[in-house]
């Protein structure tokens, strides 16, 4: 079964990709946590004196916050899954290695259900 | 598009000598209330004419350094705004992009088929395109702040209009150095030119504050990026459970 061996080492390969983006993403997820702002963030404008009709700005400038901890959330799933992912291939490969079989894989072991 | 340098000088523009123009609007006040203080007695029943006017020039000011006040108050943070506006770029969308995922990177779509390949491969598509929206929502979020930035910009230069203006019209009326006969005149003209950039500037500066609250009310469209097919019960698709 020589063509496994080429899999296995392109599984690798593919495997130590998706690390390399978990490593990359840790930096954006600091980005989008340091991205916190505060209410007085948004105007220099003093909207008590100004117009009346502004009420909604601190409940405005709060959703925002919102935002932000959602995509804080997303991202740092991102990480947690690119890491997974590395290591769900490196086990296969490992697998493949171990029993020289192609079509045995049981998938919910590797990937859950 | 403009830097985050450049639009940070921008607004700091309007902040250069704005302190120190409240500070001469107010000595230039005190200056001419001495004076006229100074003369009262000589004044005598004029001071009735002139008091109201004092007054005008006096809520004219203290408008004037309240505003001033709160930009001082807000400065620091909105250009916190302004940075992060470029870091949603700078520092997460162009960063997400570059984890797309690239199936030529390796050969393993070449030399790995059947049903765990596969199983892979729709993981690796959904991972791609979560990937996809998530920078498509940065973007979204950082033209959302650029406008709001753009507005803040525009309020400051009106602001440090005001401010010149006061100046201007405090030093033309020189009452602080006008003659007994003068000061009820130049307290009616300076009393007259203040309300009148009150209410000038107070309408600009409310319709830059109606345009900010405008856009700033577009948030809608930024919490409605919380909810996305490709990022299943609003997380990150799970390519494996646990």
């Amino acid at each position: 079964m020589a063509d496994f061996k080429v899999v296995t080492s392109d599984l690798r390969k593919e495997a130590k990709l998706w690390r390399e983006r978990a490593d990359k993403a840790e930096p954006v997820v600091q980005a989008v946590r340091d991205a916190y702002l505060t209410a007085p963030a948004f105007f220099v404008g003093d909207l008590t004196t100004l117009a009346a009709g502004i009420v909604n700005a601190e409940l405005e400038s709060g959703q925002y916050e919102d935002f932000r901890a959602f995509m804080e959330k997303v991202l740092q799933g991102a990480v947690t899954e690119f890491n997974q992912i590395d290591v769900v291939l490196r086990r296969i490969a490992d697998e493949y290695d171990r029993t020289d079989s192609a079509n045995e894989i049981d998938l919910e072991k590797f990937y859950g259900v | 598009m403009t830097g985050s340098d450049e639009m940070t000088n921008l607004f700091e523009r309007g902040f250069q000598g704005l302190e120190d123009k409240a500070r001469e609007c107010a000595d230039k006040f005190n200056a001419a209330v001495h004076h006229i203080i100074d003369w009262r007695f000589v004044l005598g029943p004029a001071m009735l004419a002139i008091r109201p006017g004092l007054d005008t020039i006096r809520d004219g000011l203290e408008k004037l350094f309240k505003l001033i006040r709160t930009a001082v108050e807000h400065h620091m943070p909105v250009v916190s705004l302004i940075w992060q506006s470029f870091n949603w770029i700078e520092k997460v969308q162009a960063p997400v992009n570059g984890l797309a995922y690239e199936p030529a990177k390796t050969y393993l779509v070449n030399r790995w088929e059947g049903a765990a390949a596969s199983a892979y491969m729709t993981r690796a598509v959904a991972q791609n395109e979560a990937i996809g929206v998530v920078a498509t929502k940065a973007d979204g979020v950082s033209k959302w702040l650029m406008d709001i930035a753009k507005y803040n910009i525009e309020y400051m230069t009106e602001l440090a209009k005001m401010a010149t203006g006061f100046i201007g019209a405090l030093v033309t009326a020189a009452i602080e150095s006008a003659t007994v006969i003068g000061i009820p005149f130049a307290v009616t003209d300076l009393a007259g030119a203040i309300g009148a950039l009150v209410t000038q500037a107070l309408d600009n500066l409310v319709g830059i504050a109606k345009r900010f609250a405008e856009a700033l009310s577009k948030v809608r469209d930024i919490m409605s990026m919380m909810s996305d097919g490709k990022l299943p019960k609003n997380q990150w698709p799970q390519a494996v459970t646990g």
